[in-house]
């Protein structure tokens, strides 16, 4: 009995000291469960069950709500070129608001030929295109052809939430590019939308990452609308590696409002006005990337603009030129693979406004047993009626309590300008299952050599 | 006074006690798994140097060697064991692994049929030992060969190079996942992954599939990711703590950022909800008291042209926009047509365009 005492001393008298040690001891032990020999389904099913308070005028509502997530790729091996997935959710709110909503996400099939050269998806689907996700009902055929070039065309019914009709608004679009190494390409792209069968946007971009250099990428892209003959957005981004432990990164992007507004809008005749906007990151990686340094300052600047008068303004209105800028201080320590330590200081300032913020994140795993903690405290320059401090507070654990079954508890607190005070608890049940089809021959991994997979 | 101290001596010495046990629990479980491993006993096929591999390693149906081994094959020799012994059994089932020892634990393609005719000595402890090592040593050999020796003799460099792995894997997604620092994958990969993702999709899909872009990049899924995800605090999601009252700042911080993935109708639908407008009277509406007066220092008017962008996140819901109700000839708006107007939009653009038909109709 007498460690106890000891370990007491021990633990007045240097508490950081005893906290690191244990740490250090018994954290990164992580549990990792045999893969099965081989599957046809994966995917996860995440059950949550959710409540909160939400602030209205006169009251706070108190809502509970499960949600269903399902998420299931399928991949036979008898047919091992063609793959299905399908992403979809479902909830319920009880209590003081009573609704059910529900969406399919993505639900596709994909082929991809043996040597990987062609590749066809039909179904609902993201995109990634034109420095936006497009997410689309409809077919997407892309094509490896010889000497690094390729081509992808596309296209299809935008996705409206909730299965509405989104009949109005297709979209389609073109891309070749060309490709050296298994990272650097350039391409060129073409996308057109329809809405009540007119043309809404005629868009070329370009887009390009070129890695010549183990220690330099260069990226950028630019994007013009060919109706308005306007330059819409451009931008560019150096990263250097000079050395294992630094990254550096300087980039500029400009854009005009009229990037992100539709044709058809009010606003869209508005203004001519730009932003230019420039950054300047530093990642410092030191201890094999165990700890990780980074700095982060962005600058946003509004030019000059005069509106001349018309009939809405009897004079001329001038607006002088205005920046904001957003400096980011990241601290991260990796207790590889389990655990995170991690410390962020931002400030963001604004011509007459802003706010400074700090962030302390922790997480561990012990064994099958993760703890996280996420404080965040935010004060603010300037607010509309109400206090200047936001506080957020959310302590949380899962516990992988058997291969693919995860349970995840989480406690939130904030306190912020709009809802005052707020609490959140969250329950997930997460299962990521691997199933594989009983009729499904263990010759089907013998067979694939003899098709040539193996040279 | 003194009672009070003692009782607080000695709630102090318990509540260590008690962490002490927690933490040595922990201790303890961590431990075990290791514990384990170290105790398990490898086949000692240094006392087997006679036998050839698949003397014990039989084929199956379809020509497939099996790691599995079963006390029938054991009793070819060893007959004076008693069958279905305890100990027994549990030898055998220790030196088939956690992994029951399946075929191949791990899901790649590969078949041992194929390789039968082109390695020498195939079955032999030589043969077997070009892959698996010297399996008749004490150390024993590898039971699953490294990539590295596959690729002694198959040729994926051009496969390596561009993250092929399909051919050789089925799935990669059940492996576990490395630490994220391994990866290309940086402290800053989450804001950046743009740049991969238009593209180098390709490259994207050998690990994930549009179903995990989903679970972050679907703007209508109840419950913003870094909630759904409280435990993977360091992934910095966008919208991470307290957004929602940072949510206007951040949108004037990078204008283009919120409806790159969020729709306008989005915003609307909350503000009215939560009745924070300013036609619902919400006390925390997001406009500035006089917004609508024209000729206050905080008209509307101003920060519509000098970023329409900002407006156009909440109040563009297309054609029938609610601007047009003010902003029409003859309305209280005034016309919305800049200076030159009639210069640089032709009349053949009145008839195509859904918004001036709300008042041109028909091209007039």
């Amino acid at each position: 009995m007498r460690s106890i005492p000891v370990a007491g001393h021990f633990w007045r008298k240097y508490p950081l000291a005893v906290v690191c040690v244990a740490w250090l001891v018994l954290g990164g032990r992580s549990v990792v469960y045999a893969a099965p020999p081989s599957a046809a389904f994966s995917g996860f099913s995440e059950t949550l069950l959710r409540y909160y308070q939400q602030e209205e005028v006169d009251r706070i509502k108190n809502i509970l709500g499960p949600i269903e997530i399902l998420a299931i790729s399928a991949n036979l091996p008898q047919l091992p070129t063609l793959s299905f997935h399908l992403f979809g959710w479902g909830q319920v709110s009880f209590l003081d608001e009573l609704q059910a909503t529900g969406d399919l996400n993505t639900a596709y099939i994909s082929y991809r030929d043996p040597k990987q050269k062609i590749w066809l998806s039909v179904g609902r689907q993201y995109l990634y295109q034109d420095q936006k996700v497009l997410h689309f009902d409809g077919a997407r055929f892309e094509a490896r052809l010889p000497y690094g070039f390729g081509v992808r065309v596309f296209g299809g019914f935008a996705v409206r939430p909730q299965f509405a009709p989104s009949a109005d608004y297709f979209l389609t679009g073109v891309r070749l590019s060309h490709r050296v190494g298994h990272i650097s390409e350039v391409g060129v792209t073409f996308l057109e939308t329809l809405e009540e069968g007119r043309p809404a946007h005629e868009i070329l971009g370009l887009d390009a990452l070129v890695v010549p250099f183990s220690w330099l990428e260069l990226s950028g892209s630019a994007s013009a609308d060919l109706h308005l003959l306007t330059l819409r957005q451009a931008g560019g981004r150096v990263d250097l590696v000079p050395w294992k432990w630094l990254r550096l990164s300087l980039g500029y992007e400009y854009a005009t409002p009229s990037a992100f507004i539709s044709k058809n809008s009010i606003f869209s005749v508005f203004s001519t006005q730009a932003y230019h906007e420039a950054y300047a990151q530093a990642w410092v990686y030191l201890f094999g990337r165990r700890l990780a340094i980074g700095a982060d300052l962005r600058f946003l600047h509004l030019p000059d603009a005069t509106i001349p008068s018309d009939e809405t303004e009897a004079r001329d209105i001038k607006f002088p030129s205005g920046e904001q800028d957003r400096i980011h201080i990241r601290w991260m320590y990796l207790q590889e693979p389990t655990g995170w330590l991690g410390l962020t200081l931002e400030r963001a300032r604004e011509t007459d406004d802003g706010h400074l913020g700090v962030r302390l994140f922790w997480q561990q795993q012990f064994w099958v047993f993760w703890l996280a903690l996420d404080l965040q405290y935010y004060h603010y320059s300037q607010f509309l009626g109400g206090m200047p401090h936001g506080i957020f507070a959310a302590l949380s654990g899962k516990w992988q309590f058997a291969p693919g079954w995860e349970l995840v508890g989480s406690a939130t607190f904030t306190s912020n300008p709009f809802v005052v005070q707020s609490w959140m608890g969250l329950l997930k049940l997460r299962y990521t299952f691997f199933f594989a089809l009983p009729s499904a021959p263990p010759s089907a991994m013998s067979a694939a050599p003899q098709q040539g997979r193996l040279r | 006074m003194q009672m009070l101290g003692g009782w607080q001596k000695s709630t102090w010495r318990h509540g260590i006690a008690l962490a002490l046990i927690f933490v040595g629990w922990f201790g303890i479980s961590a431990c075990r798994d290791y514990i384990k491993e170290a105790k398990r006993k490898p086949f000692p096929h240094a006392h087997h140097p006679l036998l050839a591999c698949n003397t014990c390693h039989t084929a199956d149906a379809q020509g497939q060697m099996k790691l599995t081994v079963t006390v029938k094959q054991c009793r070819f020799c060893h007959t004076e064991a008693p069958p279905h012994q305890p100990a027994w059994l549990a030898f055998v089932s220790q030196i088939n692994g956690p992994s029951g020892g399946s075929a191949s634990p791990r899901p790649i393609f590969f078949s041992h049929t194929t390789h039968a005719a082109r390695i020498k000595g195939y079955g032999t402890a030589q043969g077997c030992g070009t892959c698996h090592g010297d399996v008749t040593s004490r150390k024993g050999g590898v039971r699953t060969p490294t990539m590295a020796t596959c690729l002694s003799c198959h040729n994926h460099q051009k496969d390596y190079d561009e993250m092929n792995c399909k051919r050789c894997h089925q799935d990669l997604r059940q492996y576990p996942l490395k630490p994220l620092s391994d990866y290309h994958h940086g402290p800053d990969f989450a804001r950046n992954h743009k740049r991969f993702a238009v593209g180098r999709v390709d490259l994207c899909v050998t690990c994930h599939d549009q179903p995990f872009c989903a679970r972050c990049h679907d703007p209508n899924l109840p419950g913003k990711p870094s909630l759904r995800f409280p435990t993977d605090v360091i992934q910095g999601f966008i919208h991470r703590g307290d957004y929602i009252s940072r949510h206007g700042r951040e949108a004037r911080l990078q204008p283009s950022l919120c409806n790159r993935c969020h729709g306008e109708s989005r915003c609307v639908t909350c503000h009215q909800n939560s009745r924070r407008s300013v036609l619902q009277g919400g006390r925390t509406s997001p406009h500035p008291a006089g917004y609508v007066r024209r000729g206050g220092q905080a008209f509307h008017g101003r920060d519509a042209r000098r970023d329409p962008s900002q407006c156009q996140s909440c109040h563009d819901q297309g054609a029938k926009s609610n601007c047009v109700n003010c902003h029409k000839v003859g309305g209280i708006g005034g016309t919305p047509h800049p200076p030159g107007w009639r210069i640089n939009n032709s009349r053949f653009q009145a008839t195509q365009n859904g918004m001036c038909r709300v008042c041109h109709g028909g091209g007039r």
